[in-house]
């Protein structure tokens, strides 16, 4: 095993536990609804009236938490197939939106918001998708130590001059250079060593709290 | 057999919500705090007899919030939850003076009756 293949264990890994953590919450939620629905259709008549509206409220739960499991379902489904082809089309904007949503239980761990913004038109680019979904995993993590508590971080693909572009944008008013100083050079080195393997470029933007990966 | 009162801790608020109307169902009294620094608050200001935590939250991890309680209330028993594959954690808060971990999803007859273990049987 080369040094890129433990690095894309150690990178599915990571994304798997996360969403294994997600799912047993989601399952937690369903439990407990379900739970309360059977409680309350054994109460007699009289009680139960008292206690129709929670009926109605838990099954909008259960509903609820199907969709997100559906959803968190299909993104790790996505994200499992990136290793079927070694180079092929990868459509960014759908990239982004799955890793946004496997990557939401470390947004949430670090008190910070991470929004997917959906892109102005459809951008494909031609590349490795396995080492694209890394990529921007390593993109997250690394916006995500650069970010204040209680703030949010819009990821957003562009194809501008018909390259594909990748932001990730602190929306708070914070000033850029003290977002890219929280980032650790570990994090920072991370996402350099994967943009050069798929002939990309990281850039801090200037004028932004926020980096931006161009690819070819 | 009368009812235990209970501090809920857990940032999943659809889960406390359904597990509190739950165990208030069956008589038990539950206050719920959707942060650490929360638990903090309301276990100061009104101490519970047991309190019942998720290890993985935003912010004050759990085990962080467990060291502050056994600090501030030593004799309030705590229960830790915890996921498959976080064993470790539960194994280690049981190390800093946590009462027993339960896994999740919780099975509420099991959640109660730790309860009541917790507090002394004497419910």
């Amino acid at each position: 095993m080369n040094l890129e293949d433990t690095s894309s264990v150690a990178f599915m890994g990571e994304v798997t536990a996360g969403y294994t953590h997600e799912i047993r919450n989601i399952l937690s939620i369903i439990a407990e609804s379900v739970g309360l629905m059977q409680d309350i259709l054994s109460m007699d008549r009289e009680r139960m009236l008292q206690y129709l509206e929670k009926l109605q409220s838990s099954l909008d739960k259960v509903g609820k938490q199907l969709e997100r499991g559906e959803a968190l379902s299909t993104h790790l489904n996505r994200l499992a197939h990136a290793p079927d082809r070694e180079h092929g089309q990868v459509d960014l904007e759908e990239a982004a939106q799955t890793m946004v949503a496997l990557s939401q239980r470390f947004a949430k761990r670090r008190q910070l918001q991470l929004n997917h913004l959906p892109a102005e038109r459809k951008v494909h680019i031609e590349t490795r998708p396995v080492v694209v979904m890394m990529l921007i995993y390593s993109l997250i993590q690394a916006a995500l130590q650069g970010a204040p508590k209680g703030t949010r971080l819009d990821v957003q693909a562009g194809l501008p001059d018909h390259r594909g572009r990748l932001v990730i944008l602190c929306a708070n008013h914070i000033a850029p250079a003290d977002f890219h100083a929280a980032i650790p050079a570990e994090a920072w080195e991370a996402l350099e060593a994967l943009c050069r393997s798929v002939q990309a470029e990281a850039k801090q933007l200037a004028e932004e709290p926020g980096i931006e990966v161009l690819f070819p | 057999m009368s009812g235990v009162k209970v501090l809920l801790v857990d940032d999943e608020q659809e889960f406390t919500s359904a597990l509190s109307e739950r165990l208030e169902i069956r008589g038990h009294a539950v206050r719920v705090a959707d942060s650490g620094e929360e638990a903090l608050e309301i276990a100061e200001a009104e101490p519970p007899e047991v309190v019942v935590l998720d290890l993985k939250m935003p912010g004050l991890s759990g085990i962080e919030v467990l060291k502050r309680l056994k600090s501030m209330l030593p004799q309030v028993p705590v229960l830790l939850l915890t996921g498959y594959g976080s064993t470790e954690e539960g194994i280690k808060g049981m190390q800093l003076g946590a009462f027993d971990y339960l896994l999740k999803p919780l099975n509420i007859t099991d959640l109660i009756k730790k309860m009541q273990e917790a507090v002394g049987g004497s419910q």
